[in-house]
């Protein structure tokens, strides 16, 4: 078998009796091994235990028991989410040598659903940036361009899956760090409505913002991943697993028209190579039922301030205070940031959360007006390892603040998001569109990321 | 940065010049400087019920409990 990047392919070959869960893991493994050593997408593969646990898998399969469609599918795990017995340290150095006692909540509903966890990925250090190309694992490589970043914070979990290791892989979303490396890598990112999946045994970096979420080669496999994710009795885990069907099939035209949002945000203008793949999409996707408007968005400077004054005490808030690991062995970007996380005030912090109930409210009232709101997910294609900052329009703005500007929106608001690849620029670098819908109504969203991949497919 | 630089920053902003080189604390400078923008927000349009309405996790906690 040579596509396994597909759940829903994997999924019928299986219940065919095609191929067995332990050769779909013996694939897996063998696309790591011939790909790893260039991408460094994986930073742990214990092939022992992952063909012991096929194979369990498959006794099951073989003895007719009922199973998920995630039964034997190969998935991927930022090294961020404890996975009990793994080496679980965000690929950070202070943290190297901590081996999770158990798994995180969203790891035990991977497994309930027969899932076969296959490894874990590289990640920037502590999820605590964008770029992916801070980790002390060496860091992850862009499959489309090894000379660029990956993206971040799920810099591993976007290249394995851009790269066809694994159909699936898991990450966690502070800012964008899901749909980030999904954009850069040119795969779908999807970030649920905050607290659909639970974040226990997750490494934290910022309670009220942090998200888990899945990073699949289509709308349909990056849904079925997340709504097994979700709590057993949620009621839009439910929605999505019951309308599955309707989420793989190709869409038939809506019935009633569908109103966009095509938002522009001040401050961060786009690369013209993006701007152009962008327009040409829109082009696509405007249609007698899609009507995409512009409208331009308030306060996103303030947001992004505010974003930062949660984050960083947040961040600081737990790592710092953690007495077990040597705080002077962080890199010197996460270790500045977690200093600047101390010096921020409790009014401060209480201010920008007071802005975000504010900002929740203006953001959504778009929502009133209009069924989904779209946005470049990036301003920029991937950039190269060493660029520091990129200019965008007659600015110069950081790698960092290029990535998260727009996208930490939806974490602020906790919004349903997701990233869709919607073509290339002239060095074949992907560009990705973001579509965001309304709080809890994720099943509508990934519906609309579906006919737009159609339409652009 | 020179080292008086550094010593200063370093005493106004309330932490150890010891563990960080001049390049470290001129950004952790930069990033106070630009969070502190958080003070020029006007305060009409914040929202006045913090507790109530701030946080996400709060105002959905049924979704909490239920995933515990």
């Amino acid at each position: 078998m040579s596509n396994i990047s597909s759940i829903h392919e994997i999924s019928k070959s299986l219940s065919r009796g095609d191929y067995s869960c332990i050769d779909i893991a013996k694939e897996a493994i063998s696309h790591i091994s011939e790909l790893n050593g260039e991408l460094n997408a994986f930073v742990e593969v214990n092939e022992e235990r992952v063909l012991e646990n096929a194979k369990y898998l498959q006794e099951k399969l073989a003895a007719g028991q009922d199973v998920s469609l995630l039964h034997g599918v190969p998935v991927a795990v930022k090294n961020n989410i404890d996975i009990q017995g793994y080496n679980i340290s965000a690929c950070s150095k202070p943290l190297h040598g901590r081996y999770a006692a158990s798994d995180a909540a969203c790891i035990k509903k991977l497994k309930k659903a027969g899932a076969l966890i296959i490894g874990t990925t590289n990640m920037h250090e502590l999820a605590y940036g964008g770029t992916g190309d801070i980790s002390s694992c060496t860091p992850a490589k862009n499959p489309h361009d090894i000379t660029r970043i990956p993206g971040g914070s799920s810099s591993g979990s976007a290249a394995a899956v851009a790269s066809k290791m694994v159909p699936l892989s898991l990450g966690s979303d502070t800012g964008g760090s899901v749909r980030i490396p999904a954009s850069a890598c040119g795969v779908v990112g999807y970030k649920p409505s905050i607290n659909l999946i639970d974040t226990v045994g997750v490494l934290p970096l910022s309670w009220t913002l942090d998200h888990v979420g899945t990073i699949a080669n289509s709308v349909s496999d990056a849904a079925l991943g997340a709504a097994f994710l979700m709590s057993s009795t949620s009621s839009i885990s439910h929605q999505i697993l019951n309308s599955f069907k309707e989420i793989c099939a190709i869409p038939t035209e809506t019935e009633h028209q569908c109103k966009v949002a095509l938002i522009e945000i001040d401050g961060m203008p786009l690369a013209s190579n993006v701007n152009k793949v962008i327009n040409d999409s829109i082009k696509l996707i405007s249609t007698s039922n899609v009507v995409v408007e512009k409208e331009s968005l308030k306060y996103s400077v303030e947001s992004h301030v505010a974003w930062l004054n949660i984050m960083y005490p947040e961040a600081s808030s737990f790592y710092v205070e953690k007495r077990d690991c040597d705080y002077t062995s962080f890199s010197s970007p996460t270790k500045v940031q977690l200093e600047a996380g101390i010096h921020i005030s409790a009014l401060d912090y209480l201010k920008a959360q007071r802005f975000r109930a504010m900002f929740s409210g203006y953001f959504n009232s778009f929502f009133d007006r209009y069924d989904f709101v779209i946005m470049p997910t990036l301003p920029v294609v991937a950039p190269k390892f060493n660029d520091k900052t990129v200019t965008l329009g007659d600015k110069e703005v950081t790698v960092q603040d290029a990535m998260t500007f727009a996208n930490s929106i939806a974490n602020m608001v906790g919004c349903p998001a997701i990233t869709i690849p919607v073509g290339f620029d002239s060095k074949a670098m992907p560009v990705g569109l973001t579509i965001l819908g309304p709080f809890k109504k994720d099943l509508s969203l990934l519906k609309m990321a579906k006919e737009i991949e159609s339409t652009l497919s | 940065m020179s080292s008086n630089d550094k010593e200063t920053t370093c005493l106004n902003r309330g932490f150890s010049s010891d563990a960080y080189t001049s390049d470290e604390i001129s950004t952790i400078n930069n990033l106070l400087t630009y969070v502190a923008e958080i003070k020029f927000i006007p305060e009409d349009l914040l929202a006045d019920s913090p507790g109530v309405k701030f946080m996400p996790l709060l105002m959905y906690r049924e979704e909490v409990e239920e995933n515990v």
